[in-house]
């Protein structure tokens, strides 16, 4: 019961978290109804707005929220390990996602129907990268949340990993054979959530051009999957560490 | 207790174990992976391969749309109509661009003129465009006695994206790397826009280039075609058909074309044109060297100087360096310094290479975007054409420098000897 | 859920705790505790008391596992405090309760529940008894976003208690309860303390915790100036000694001096702080001639040993 409880509130935590899906849902028929080019692009826009964006509007404030309300201090007097708060809520979230991205598979299916435009078949494995993204990202954004006060943690991630990525392309342009230059690189591939390699792992090594033919190899892709799953485990017991040493008083009497 | 802890540091360490095999296996290295690109040949795949060779050889009259494009999302379109024994039409556009080039052939010469005024052209220098920007045209020897259809339009032509297979062997002449195939074998079928294709891939040069074809099973000509390049980056570069039709008849007009009132000829420069002439300063540099370090021009002063231009991908470049390495093993320090430049290459493979071919004279091995900067502008090789060939003598002035699709021994000799090397032949 | 071993519920020993930003010097540290000893047990109703600044707070989060001490040892019904063991025991509700605006009061009951492992069953049980204790039925399917101070500090009160815990912890428990709420509270109180379990409320309300309580710890800055074992509000403060002779001349035999606060004829009145005092100081008076008609005990309420301590204090 407690890990159904603790699932469920990250859903009713907050009223708008429902409008979130919601309007998510709606921003992606939209866009597809809208602007749907010739090359499939649906793989694409989800694993950004649902892998990324997603998780940075569902976990903000996760903890935060309680910590700065004072909240947490009940929940952490019971009995139990504070680790299962972390996972629980991890849990919860994750589990939104995959529903929310079967929902949008839906979406995508009956637009392809209506419009006959666009492609379909490599849909399954784009909301797969899409799920393992959110996963990951939200795992980083939960543990944040423990040190960051209120909804900031959802931001701070968002600076951060847009100026990363920024930081990289300029120094790719400008210095592309300096050593700082590959080492921020592998940086970014590597502890960074894995954008690069889960989005290779749903287009194929060389994208758009091919559907089938030059799609990751089975290695690769599962390397690609495991490595997603432990950049999540990692970036989760960070947090449960975190969270089991915190101390939960902003008063210093 | 001590079971938890025995539970968890086996739950850690297989954690670990796994996640340094994803990352072994995702780890973006050209190198480790080459191997594994490099395709073991399957008859039925080879059999389609040489389907789409016959079909395109038995072919009297052959016609198709082709659109070029890369992941920078740039799409050069060609319009191309074939009929042997020589004769062509191609038009070649960017994306909405209204710039086109249209490259003609009548059997008797090819004729190359452009929409509006004449674009800048990748060997034109700021003199040649001002001096012929309107109402020119390009009349060349025909193609049909050899020649290559994707080079003349790619030289002389506004193309963003290079055509990847060259409709020159609609005429029988041989794909440039088809020596080089390490294996072609099938990966299943696909369709394209609705038809169902075969789809093959073919490497070359050990995996340095991958081509996958998928081929209509209607007329075994190709659908789309999509290259891989490994270099120092990988390069990407499709090509879709599309209005494929096979010995419908085309318009005479298509195929005659004779310039306008008032056009003048235009002689487009020579490539070499743009080479360091005789007795120019060769630019020094100090690069990255394939032995770790760094490698100069200026450290080889006093001698001779032979710079090569080469990487993995061009043959003739292959089959060219354990040449090299032969001369320099006969002549030693009599000879000149042998000094190689490979700007292009992945380093890991180059350097595998030069190992195989047990190569001991130095070379560059710099992909940085000023050693790219010094080929294109310093040394003249505007169009990235391997190999290039310089002879400098011992004070650093160039002798002579050629491409190197025609190697002349007596060119060779007679440059070596300008700058004070006489050697026996 | 007991105590392992012994009938403390909460035992501190020297427990002191700084807090210090990080970056910033030992001399700016703030000292919130320093070596504090106390021991709460069982059957214990305890009033933390002291000015803004004395630690009360800080000692209620030492106790409840949300803070760790910097020095010293803390013992929660027989187990480091913050260990599970500890939490099974124990029962917090905070000055400002916090819930979730979309939850009704039984589903928060029901969150809680499951966070103690209950079963559906218990805690339908134990949601029926806080009903009946708390008064809860008018808002136990309200959303949290419809609910009065009061209704809050309620449903607090319900959360702390569902798992009949042997140690309470109450900071500001009567915020926003009425008079009747009051009285209901310390009814709750007391029969808590006379199954055996230890309360420590932490108040501001003086006058409040009067009612709950008549045991008391003095908190000033950070250390404990005064224990509930050594006064007892009202039971002590003043001795009024009435008498025949010319109290000045008995005053000036009485030592120390300055215990006496007041000196007429017929009248002395004497500072004590520990009723223990009384018959030695009578004693003393006789020894010195003074003739005794009447000797009254009169204590100080709460507010006044508040005050007196705080004075000491500075």
């Amino acid at each position: 019961m407690r890990a159904y409880e603790l699932m469920k509130e990250t859903f009713f935590r907050r009223t708008y978290i429902w409008m979130v899906h919601v309007i998510w849902l709606v921003l992606y028929g939209v866009f597809w109804w809208l602007f749907l080019p010739e090359a499939p692009e649906f793989g694409r826009f989800l694993f950004i707005w649902a892998g990324f964006f997603l998780p940075l509007a569902l976990s903000a404030g996760i903890f935060g929220d309680d910590i700065a309300s004072g909240r947490i201090c009940v929940i952490v007097t019971r009995p139990f390990w504070t680790g299962e708060l972390y996972i629980y809520r991890l849990l919860g979230l994750s589990v939104q996602a995959a529903v929310h991205l079967l929902l949008a598979g839906a979406v995508v299916l009956i637009l392809h129907a209506v419009m006959r435009k666009g492609r379909v078949d490599d849909l399954g494995v784009w909301l797969l990268a899409t799920w393992l993204l959110f996963n990951t990202c939200a795992a980083l954004s939960t543990s944040l949340s423990i040190v960051v006060g209120r909804a900031f943690n959802s931001l701070l991630l968002l600076v951060v990993i847009v100026t990363g990525y920024f930081l990289v392309g300029l120094l790719s342009m400008y210095l592309r054979d300096q050593a700082s230059t590959s080492a921020l690189a592998s940086f970014i591939r590597y502890p960074w959530p894995p954008f690069e390699l889960l989005y290779k792992f749903a287009a194929g090594e060389w994208g758009q051009y091919a559907p089938t033919v030059g799609k990751y190899s089975v290695n690769k892709s599962i390397a690609c999957v495991v490595h997603s799953l432990m950049l999540m485990l990692v970036y989760s017991i960070i947090g449960i560490v975190l969270l089991g040493r915190r101390q939960f008083s902003r008063v210093r009497d | 207790m001590r079971d938890k802890i025995n539970a968890r540091s086996m739950t850690a360490v297989a954690g670990l174990l796994l996640e340094a095999w994803a990352l072994y296996v995702v780890g973006a290295s050209p190198h480790r992976w080459r191997p594994s690109l490099i395709v073991e040949d399957e008859t039925a795949a080879h059999i389609l391969y040489d389907a789409m060779i016959r079909a395109l050889h038995d072919a009297r009259r052959l016609s198709y749309t082709s659109a070029c494009s890369n992941p920078d999302d740039r799409t050069s379109t060609y319009r191309i109509w074939l009929k042997k024994p020589g004769s062509f039409h191609v038009e070649q556009t960017n994306d909405a661009s209204t710039k086109s080039t249209t490259l003609l052939d009548d059997g008797n010469g090819l004729w190359v003129h452009w929409v509006g005024d004449r674009p800048t052209l990748l060997i034109d220098t700021e003199k040649s465009h001002a001096d012929a920007r309107s109402d020119v045209y390009v009349k060349k020897a025909s193609l049909a006695a050899g020649g290559s259809i994707r080079n003349e339009a790619a030289m002389l032509g506004t193309a963003l994206v290079r055509l990847i297979l060259d409709p020159s062997i609609f005429y029988g002449s041989v794909n440039p790397f088809a020596p080089s195939i390490d294996g072609i074998r099938s990966r299943g079928t696909n369709p394209v826009r609705g038809e169902v294709c075969d789809v093959i891939e073919v490497s070359f040069m050990r995996a340095r280039r991958t081509w996958y074809i998928w081929l209509s099973r209607q007329d075994h000509l190709p659908r789309r075609f999509k290259e891989i390049v490994r270099g120092a980056d990988t390069r990407v570069t499709v090509e879709e058909w599309s209005n494929v039709t096979v010995n419908a008849e085309i318009p005479p007009k298509l195929l005659t074309w004779s310039p306008p009132e008032g056009w003048r000829p235009w002689d487009p420069p020579r490539l070499e044109d743009s080479l360091l002439q005789s007795g120019q300063e060769a630019p020094d540099f100090t690069l990255r060297s394939a032995r770790r370090g760094k490698l100069s021009l200026s450290d080889y002063h006093g001698r001779v100087v032979w710079l090569y231009l080469w990487d993995t991908g061009s043959p003739q470049c292959r089959a060219e360096i354990p040449g090299f390495q032969q001369l320099c093993r006969e002549y030693g320090d009599k000879g000149p310094v042998f000094l190689g430049f490979n700007c292009s290459d992945d380093k890991r493979i180059a350097r595998v290479f030069l190992r195989e071919n047990g190569v001991t004279f130095p070379s560059v091995l710099d992909s940085s975007e000023a050693a790219t900067r010094l080929i294109h502008t310093g040394y003249g090789n505007k169009a990235g054409i391997l190999p290039l060939n310089y002879i400098m003598d011992p004070q650093g002035r160039v002798v002579d420098g050629w491409f190197g699709q025609e190697q002349d021994p007596d060119r060779v000799l007679a440059a070596l000897k300008k700058a004070g090397l006489e050697l026996a032949q | 859920m007991g105590y392992d071993g012994d009938s403390t519920a909460v035992e501190c020993r020297q427990l002191t705790k700084v807090f210090q930003r990080l970056l910033e010097s030992r001399a700016k540290a703030v000292y919130a505790l320093r070596e504090v000893s106390l021991t709460v047990h069982r059957g214990q109703i305890v009033g933390l008391i002291g000015p803004n600044g004395a630690g009360k707070s800080t000692l209620l989060n030492l106790i409840a596992g949300l803070i760790l001490p910097s020095e010293g040892a803390l013992t929660v019904c027989g187990h480091p405090a913050r260990s599970i063991a500890a939490r099974r025991g124990l029962g917090y509700m905070p000055e400002h309760p916090v819930f979730p605006g979309l939850y009704t009061a039984r589903a928060i009951l029901r969150y809680h529940g499951a966070l103690l492992g209950y079963t559906a069953a218990v805690i339908a049980r134990q949601t029926d008894r806080s009903i009946d204790q708390l008064q809860m039925q008018e808002f136990i399917d309200r959303p949290a976003s419809d609910f009065s101070q009061g209704m809050k500090q309620r449903l607090a009160l319900a959360v702390a208690l569902l798992n009949n815990p042997r140690l309470l912890l109450l900071d500001e428990p009567s915020n926003g309860l009425d008079p009747v709420g009051i009285i209901q509270l310390r009814d709750l109180l007391k029969r808590l303390r006379d199954s055996g379990a230890a309360v420590v409320i932490s108040s501001h309300r003086l006058g409040e915790l009067e009612k709950l309580t008549s045991d008391y710890i003095f908190m000033h800055r950070g250390r404990i100036v005064s224990f509930a074992d050594k006064i007892s509000a009202g039971q002590a403060g003043k001795l009024h000694v009435e008498l025949v002779s010319d109290g000045r001349q008995v005053a000036e035999k009485l030592s120390p001096p300055d215990r006496v606060l007041e000196v007429s004829a017929t009248e002395l009145i004497i500072g004590i702080n520990d009723p223990d005092e009384v018959p030695d100081i009578v004693s003393r008076l006789v020894q010195g001639g003074a003739r005794i008609r009447s000797v009254l005990l009169q204590g100080e309420d709460i507010e006044q040993v508040f005050l007196r301590l705080c004075k000491e204090g500075a």
